[in-house]
């Protein structure tokens, strides 16, 4: 009687035992992966503001670069956003253009848009992310172009995504 | 039973496990850092103020309706379409059109700025619009707020930049102005019971066109209490002045002193006699004649090159004279000149040279054949350089020279009169004019009593005879160019005593004798005079002014039996002032400024008053702040 007791007594504390190691290992699974998400969020954050202040405040170098003479990109000039730079960006190799502006971990979006929210004239470059995106942030800057002799604000939307 | 407890020991602590991980992960998905906020909204904000700087009105606004409703009303015109954003949204805001301003700032805005975001738009810190009027974060419940600015000017709205400017200058004018003639210190001292009289004459020289409005006389005898005096204006004795004794105010409720008066030359006499045992008689430096009167001159201030010594007979005695010098300006250089008349039987005159109370020899000289006597200014400069003092020491503060006219001392027998002739006697300085005061239709001075003072601190070793240790005169100065201000006090020290002598200009300490401080100014005894020019700066100016006198136990002054009086310059014109679009605006605009600057005292009577029609002149705000506020 006694070792029947003691068996199923066993049988039980062992099978809750286990139950707890599972569920514990399954949550520091978890946790370890939201850390990992958490490093790369600030990480990317980080690019995305750094890369879209370049773009909206920078002339890039040289001042009046194309795709074969840039180093550093940058769209301003004389008050606005430049729509031929934009065009040359768009010349630019995605992988160079990526090591340029040193986010070579991770994948751009760039795009401008009216203040509706429709992109102008196919301005825009890059990969847009798709539904495999762990991480993706954005950054709206506001400007202004000239749109074939008029000039209007435009918002300049700056993505990274890993 | 075992079994059981076991197994609920077990699923509690697998409970916390559970709920230690939960509440890990959990909290650590909340955190989210403010610095990466906070740049999202550095950057809108930015953004904001680079476009608004930028972009042309016309490209940025919107609601097109508006705009030429605007245009329409006058509020802007078609120029203002291609001008800076931000500069038309602030020069709305500098003509007062805020309401405009803000309409124009939410139809730029509202629809730029992402929808997550408050924000707000401020002309040096004037809100000119919140997007509290819609569906925006408010304020008020905001966790994050980041505002950028950057300075910003620009014309006026409003403002023609083409029209007339005119200026205006007084020719004649009409003015209320004080004279004000102060007594020297001048004593005689004759032994009892012997009598002696000091005949004293004091000159007021009123223009020749003034109207007199108002006079008064206050005459104090040496000692001030039993010394008695009689006094004649003009030479016709003043009613309600004869033997009087100490001191009298002689005004119009008294005496017929304003009848006696009259544009000119006036010529006043006191005739003070010692009585009794008091040592001496004559005028303590206290006495002051002063007369109000209208005039059309614009320059009558009298000149610092020379200043006359009264006319002084004493019968029997020698006398003591005491002259305060004041100057503004530079000194080159000083000498003294006494006429005695050619008939003198004075053989000698005394020359001491006295600042700050400190007394130093000159030199005596006897009188010559034509009773004249004269020190030229090597032979004062070598003295006062010799015992440290130069002539820069001397501008804008009261020095002074003493003459004894034969030896002076104190209860002498009766001998001969002594005579000192006023109008042949002075100290000639040769000094920078600062202002040529002269020049007409540059400045007309003015000169005004001094009737604002307060007192307190009784000095309780006179009882209540009125002297008092603190003492604060106060006057405004604003739009004038102040040039100085200078008093006579009625004193009283208890021998034995070296009191605080305390003087402080707009809290600037212009003489500080202090007893414990042996390298502080040195005492003077008879504080009987002070004044001061504008330096050094900030003891004078154009504003709000103020005087103090502090003393300490043993010194005191009677506030009511002293006087001040302040001189300055009003300018007689006014330049080119802001552009009209007609000419009579114009020259009215500088009529009004005239009168504005004129004051009071001062009506223009006739005045030149010419325009120019100009083009291109700018009017301009700022600078000031424009600022961008975001906020989550």
């Amino acid at each position: 009687m006694k070792a029947e007791l003691f068996s199923s007594d066993f049988i039980m504390a062992l099978f809750l035992f286990l139950i707890a190691i599972a569920i514990f290992e399954i949550f520091y699974i978890n946790l370890q992966a939201e850390i990992n998400d958490y490093g790369i969020r600030d990480d990317i954050q980080s690019k995305v503001n750094g890369l879209a202040d370049v773009l909206v405040t920078s002339t890039g170098y040289p001042k009046y670069w194309d795709n074969n003479s840039v180093k550093v990109i940058g769209l301003f000039n004389s008050g606005l956003i430049n729509l031929t730079k934009f065009e040359e960006l768009k010349k630019i190799e995605y992988y160079t253009a990526k090591r340029m502006m040193g986010v070579r971990n991770y994948e751009i979006y760039i795009e401008l848009k009216n203040k509706t929210g429709d992109v102008i004239n196919n301005y825009k470059y890059g990969n847009k992310e798709d539904e495999s995106a762990n991480q993706v942030f954005y950054v709206k800057r506001l400007g202004l172009i000239d749109l074939n002799g008029n000039v209007t604000k435009a918002i300049l939307y700056v993505g990274v995504w890993s | 039973m075992k079994a059981i407890i076991f197994t609920v020991d077990a699923l509690i602590a697998l409970g916390i496990i559970i709920a230690v991980i939960s509440g890990f992960i959990f909290f650590r998905t909340k955190i989210a850092s403010p610095y990466l906020a906070s740049q999202q909204l550095h950057f809108i904000s930015e953004d904001v103020l680079t476009v608004l700087s930028n972009s042309k009105l016309g490209d940025v606004v919107d609601n097109k309706t508006l705009l030429n409703q605007y245009i329409a009303d006058g509020i802007l015109n078609q120029e203002d379409l291609d001008e800076k954003t931000i500069d038309i949204l602030g020069a709305l805001w500098s003509a007062g059109n805020i309401s405009e301003s803000a309409n124009l700032t939410k139809d730029i805005l509202d629809d730029f700025i992402p929808s997550n975001l408050g924000y707000e738009f401020l002309i040096d810190d004037d809100p000119i619009y919140i997007s509290s009027d819609t569906s925006r974060p408010s304020y008020e419940n905001s966790t994050i707020e980041i505002s950028s600015g950057r300075i910003i000017s620009g014309y006026e709205k409003y403002k023609p930049m083409e029209g007339y400017v005119a200026r205006a200058i007084a020719r004649r004018i009409s003015k209320n102005n004080t004279l004000v003639v102060m007594g020297d210190v001048i004593t005689s001292s004759v032994g009892v019971p012997s009598q002696n009289d000091i005949n004293i004459s004091y000159i007021a020289d009123i223009p020749e066109d003034a109207t007199i409005l108002d006079a008064y006389w206050f005459i104090e005898a040496t000692w001030g209490l039993i010394n008695k005096f009689t006094c004649w204006m003009n030479g016709e004795k003043i009613s309600g002045c004869e033997g009087l004794q100490g001191n009298k105010k002689l005004d119009q409720g008294n005496s017929n002193l304003l009848e006696l008066l009259k544009p000119g030359r006036n010529i006043g006499n006191v005739v003070f006699r010692k009585f009794g045992t008091e040592p001496t008689a004559g005028d303590d430096g206290a006495t002051h004649l002063v007369i109000i009167y209208n005039t059309s001159q614009l320059s009558t201030l009298q000149e610092f090159g020379k200043q006359y010594f009264q006319t002084v007979i004493s019968n029997k005695t020698s006398i003591e004279y005491k002259k305060p010098i004041f100057t503004v300006g530079e000194i080159y250089n000083m000498s003294v000149h006494i006429n005695l008349t050619n008939t003198t039987e004075v053989k000698n005159v005394t020359l001491r040279f006295m600042k700050k109370g400190q007394i130093y020899n000159i030199s005596i000289k006897n009188v010559t054949t034509n009773g004249t006597v004269d020190w030229n200014d090597t032979e004062i400069k070598n003295v006062l350089n010799s015992n440290g003092i130069s002539y820069n020491n001397l501008t804008g503060r009261f020095f002074w020279f003493i003459a004894e006219i034969d030896k002076y001392q104190e209860d002498e027998p009766i001998s001969y009169e002594r005579k000192i002739v006023g109008e042949d006697s002075y100290v000639s300085i040769n000094y920078s004019k600062i202002i040529d005061i002269g020049n007409i239709y540059n400045y007309i001075d003015l000169t005004r009593e001094l009737l604002d003072y307060t007192y307190e601190d009784v000095d309780p070793q006179m009882g209540a005879s009125g002297f008092y240790r603190y003492i604060r005169w106060d006057f405004n100065l604003t739009h004038k160019f102040p040039l100085m201000a200078k008093w006579q006090y009625a004193w009283h020290h208890w021998d034995g005593y070296d009191p605080l002598q305390l003087a402080r200009a707009n809290d600037i300490v212009i003489y500080n004798h202090d007893p414990a401080n042996a390298s502080s100014d040195p005492f003077i005894k008879a504080f009987a005079r002070f004044g001061y020019d504008t330096k050094p700066e900030g003891v004078l100016i154009d504003g709000d002014n103020k005087f103090e006198l502090n003393f300490s136990d043993g010194y005191s002054i009677q506030p009511d039996d002293s006087f001040g009086d302040v001189t300055f310059l009003v300018p007689a014109s006014v330049g080119y002032g802001d552009v009209f679009e007609n000419e009579t605006d114009a020259t009215n605009d500088a009529i009004q400024r005239l009168q504005d600057v004129l004051g009071d005292d001062i009506s223009a009577m006739e005045m030149l008053v010419d325009s120019i029609r100009v083009a291109g002149v700018p009017y301009m705000w700022g600078p000031v702040s424009a600022r961008v506020k975001t906020w989550v």
